[in-house]
């Protein structure tokens, strides 16, 4: 085969497989609520046709294999009006789907793709020749026969699995295969002008050809000698002696054969032989020489380990045309302030520098909102997975839910959405596992037999909103109340005075959870306290509102973007440290409200007890003086005093992730630099808080 | 074939880096400490708004580090930024003693790392230049991972 190098395709190939995949999600769903959804067939069709073309260009025959069986099962529901997708598709349909997504993701993190599993591509190929799936099948028996035919050796045709699934087909439909074997007179100039003369004439009686010895790239660039063969499917009443004969009346064209294939036997053969052949080579081999053998294995292993790990995919954005202009226009731009820059300097015109520098500003401002808005990603991104996460989730638990998504056009920062994904999974579980009643439960309360689930987002100011809201039985504040005394997070005097927003409080502590029976999906031990951390770490918030028996909501509120962030900028020593605004409550004074206990320092701010550390210790800093101020911190839901020197003031920052063997230190999330050149390192107090006191 | 190479002392030692992963040589300026780092990690320095974490090259191929430096030595010393291009794997500055030049040998020069050398694993080839022994240290090994995260 030619050997295109697919790493340098493989990020667009992940990228669009991932959109088609996408397209075969949501139209899947429609076709479960409407398995007549004509529209959706044909969409579906489509997609999986794309998909097999594009597998096949970069050789994943596998995936290849599995679509176009896909596609064959769906044939004669797509031409037909009225035609009704059985269940037993759809669900085979899923499958397939789940199958090609998994392929898709060991792609994505640098790994082979796997062949589907033997029942399922058994269930396919029934599918495929027109019976309904039924789960369990016996396995095709036309491998067994290939051995016992005797073996032709006319063309040296070596067809993959899918190859042979395109003839086989077009061979049932009616249609004519041809193996076409073309030879060109000895010195023949131009070789591939000529083979692509027989291709034209192929293509001008409507034939297709399927596959060519030498492949296509060969020809193109005439690395071979005089022989090429054709594999090409014809429509049905084709006359081949014509077609012969107009290849023959090409210049240079010595002789043409061509053979009508009636039984793919016959090209199963012509593969199995050579791949015999070899088989025997090989073990000659390793008989001969076992232990050189052992140690080829061993380095192909060795080298294919090393190639996986460097293999890393790039993640893709897509970004408009229009936005690179524009920044194309802007980098334009301060290419001549440049100049400017340097004229104002030699005429020494503080005027004219002035100018110069008021412009450069501008369009900075300009380049940086452009490059924000590119890394702005729709919700869409991360919401399209969810509704047959939910509609998976809803049957197991034996629950009807309505899923409605608001908003997912609403768009955030990239590195935000990466994140966004497992909270708002646990979320969702959690409103179906424990929010939304059963039908008979629903029913019995007068609510309608289906619940509703909405996942919501919008952007308000500088930042975005998520809610997960649903209709379920809402939050009991008693029971929550109970639970937390139980478990020993609050005493029974402290419940008395809690309000309802304290008491939902509750519930994103460490080790909490309402849930009555333990099920594999909720109440894994992982709670909500993690769905916080997750959320505080981006630099957001979550908020719960609930009445019982009506209903519950999760608010996630976000920054827009990652990159700039708001921060306290603190002195420990000569060393500049940043702490993010969002999880300063106030700073105070260090005075005799600061004492000393047997457990270390706290400091007691109107009534509570606060644990303090020295950012000093934290860093090790070795010129630190006493300190003077407190920083009051809250993160995950606990507060904490962090000493530091002095206080320089709050500045907007952007980050520069810290991470790697050598940088990636505890406390610290990143860097940023200064005005002057300075570095400021940023602190991560969620890790400090959550870590507690060493 | 000629193998090309930034030729760098350290102390009494000669290393050198393959030239198709160095970026850059810079001289030594303000280095930021990095608290809890790897004793190895200086710090991170500014490179024009590039934050480039800087490897103590002394500590890092275990020559002798104990000697007080005089100013005239610290003049000397430059940073080797040293990157493999690929994604996800981090750029790193190696502080050195001084620069010797930049050396095109032919690959034949090239011998192995002399079995059972302390940290052999850091260096990929060594070779004789002007009765000096230099070793040529391993970039890939140095760089690849990403660590423990944090």
């Amino acid at each position: 085969m030619s050997e295109i190098d697919i790493n340098e395709y493989l990020p667009v190939f992940i990228d669009e497989a991932r959109e088609y995949l996408q397209i075969l999600n949501d139209k899947l769903l429609i076709l479960e609520e409407h398995p007549g959804d004509l529209d959706a067939i044909r969409e579906i069709f489509r997609a999986a046709h794309t998909l097999k073309g594009m597998s096949a260009t970069m050789g994943f025959s596998h995936m290849a294999e599995v679509t176009h069986l896909m596609e064959s099962a769906l044939q004669p529901f797509r031409d037909k009006d009225g035609a009704v997708l059985p269940e037993e598709l759809i669900d085979l349909l899923f499958r397939v789907l789940d199958y090609l997504q998994a392929q898709v993701d060991n792609l994505a993190n640098g790994d082979e793709v796997e062949p589907p599993e033997e029942e399922l591509l058994n269930a396919l190929k029934e599918a495929a020749s027109g019976k309904v799936p039924t789960g369990t099948t016996s396995a095709p028996e036309k491998k067994e026969e290939k051995k016992e035919e005797p073996a032709t050796e006319s063309i040296k045709f070596e067809l993959n699995d899918y190859d042979l699934l395109v003839v086989e087909d077009a061979v049932k439909a009616g249609n004519v295969v041809a193996k076409i074997h073309v030879r060109m007179r000895e010195g023949t100039m131009m070789k591939s002008v000529r083979a692509y003369m027989v291709v034209k004439t192929i293509e001008d009686h409507a034939g297709e050809v399927v596959k060519s010895v030498p492949p296509a790239e060969d020809i193109e660039q005439e690395k071979f000698d005089r022989d090429i063969f054709f594999l090409a499917i014809f429509p049905q009443g084709t006359n081949v002696e014509e077609i012969k004969k107009k290849i023959e009346s090409i210049a240079e064209i010595e002789s043409v054969e061509v053979e009508v294939i009636q039984n793919v036997d016959v090209l199963k053969q012509s593969e199995a032989k050579p791949a015999e052949e070899k088989k025997e080579e090989k073990t000659a081999e390793s008989v001969a020489q076992p232990q050189q053998a052992a140690a080829k294995e061993e380095k192909k292993d060795k080298a294919k380990e090393e190639h996986k790990e460097k293999h890393q995919i790039e993640q893709l954005i897509r970004v408009p045309l229009s936005k690179l202009d524009k920044l194309m226009n802007l980098v334009g731009e301060l290419v001549i302030y440049r100049t400017e820059l340097q004229v104002a300097k030699e005429k020494n015109s503080q005027e004219a520098l002035e100018g110069v520098i008021e412009r450069i500003g501008r369009s900075i401002i300009e380049l940086q909102n452009e490059v924000m808005s590119m890394r702005m990603t729709p919700m869409a991104f991360v919401f399209r997975r969810f509704p047959r996460m939910v509609r998976d989730l809803a049957k197991r638990f034996g629950k009807k839910v309505e899923f409605i998504i608001e908003g997912e056009e609403t768009e955030i920062d990239r590195s935000i959405l990466d994140k966004l994904g497992d909270p708002l999974v646990h979320l969702l579980r959690n409103a179906i596992d424990h929010g939304i009643e059963t039908p008979e439960e629903r029913i019995a309360k007068g609510k309608p037999e289906e619940g509703h689930l909405w996942l919501r987002a919008y952007a308000e100011g500088n930042y975005v909103f998520i809610e997960v809201e649903d209709d379920g039985r809402g939050i009991d504040p008693e029971k929550v109340k109970q639970k937390a005394i139980e478990k020993g997070l609050i005493s029974p005097e402290e419940a008395e005075t809690l309000t309802k927003r304290e008491i939902y409080e509750l519930l994103f502590r460490p080790g909490f959870s309402t849930a009555e029976k333990v099920t594999d999906v909720s109440g894994r031990g992982v709670g909500l306290d993690v769905v916080k951390a997750v959320i505080e770490q981006l630099g957001g918030s979550i908020e719960i509102q609930s009445e019982l028996g009506k209903g519950t909501k999760f608010i996630l509120r976000l920054p827009l973007t990652l990159a700039i962030i708001t921060a306290l900028l603190v002195t420990v020593g000569d060393e500049v440290y940043a702490i993010p605004l969002g999880s300063v409550d106030e700073v105070v004074e260090k005075d005799e409200r600061m004492k000393k206990t047997q457990v270390g320092e706290v400091f007691i701010l109107r009534g509570d007890v606060l644990p303090v550390y020295y950012l000093k210790d934290i860093f090790k800093v070795p010129t630190a003086g006493e300190g003077q101020h407190l920083v009051v911190v809250r993160s995950a839901g606990s507060r904490a005093a962090i000493v530091i020197d002095d206080l320089i003031g709050q500045q907007e920052i952007v980050i520069k992730p810290l991470k790697g063997k050598y940088v990636g230190v505890p406390y610290i999330s990143g860097a940023t630099i200064l005005g002057d050149g300075t570095i400021a390192l940023i602190t991560d107090l969620t890790q400090l808080l959550m870590g507690g006191r060493e | 074939m000629n193998v090309g190479m930034v030729v760098f002392g350290l102390k009494d030692k000669y290393m050198a880096a393959p030239i198709e992963y160095v970026k850059e040589i810079l001289k030594l300026d303000k280095i930021t400490r990095l608290p809890n780092a790897p004793v190895i990690v200086k710090g991170l320095m500014n490179v024009r708004g590039i934050l480039l974490p800087v490897v103590d090259g002394r500590k890092l191929f275990n020559v002798d580090e104990d000697e007080e430096l005089t100013e005239e030595q610290k003049k000397q010393m430059r940073i080797l930024w040293v990157s493999t291009g690929r994604e996800g794997e981090e750029d790193i500055g190696i502080l050195v003693d001084h620069i010797l030049g930049i050396l095109f040998v032919d690959e034949e020069e090239l011998k192995e790392v002399p079995e059972g050398m302390e940290g052999a694993e850091k260096f990929k080839a060594s070779l004789l230049w002007n009765d000096k022994f230099v070793l040529m240290i391993d970039i890939d090994n140095l760089l690849r991972g990403r660590g423990d995260g944090r």
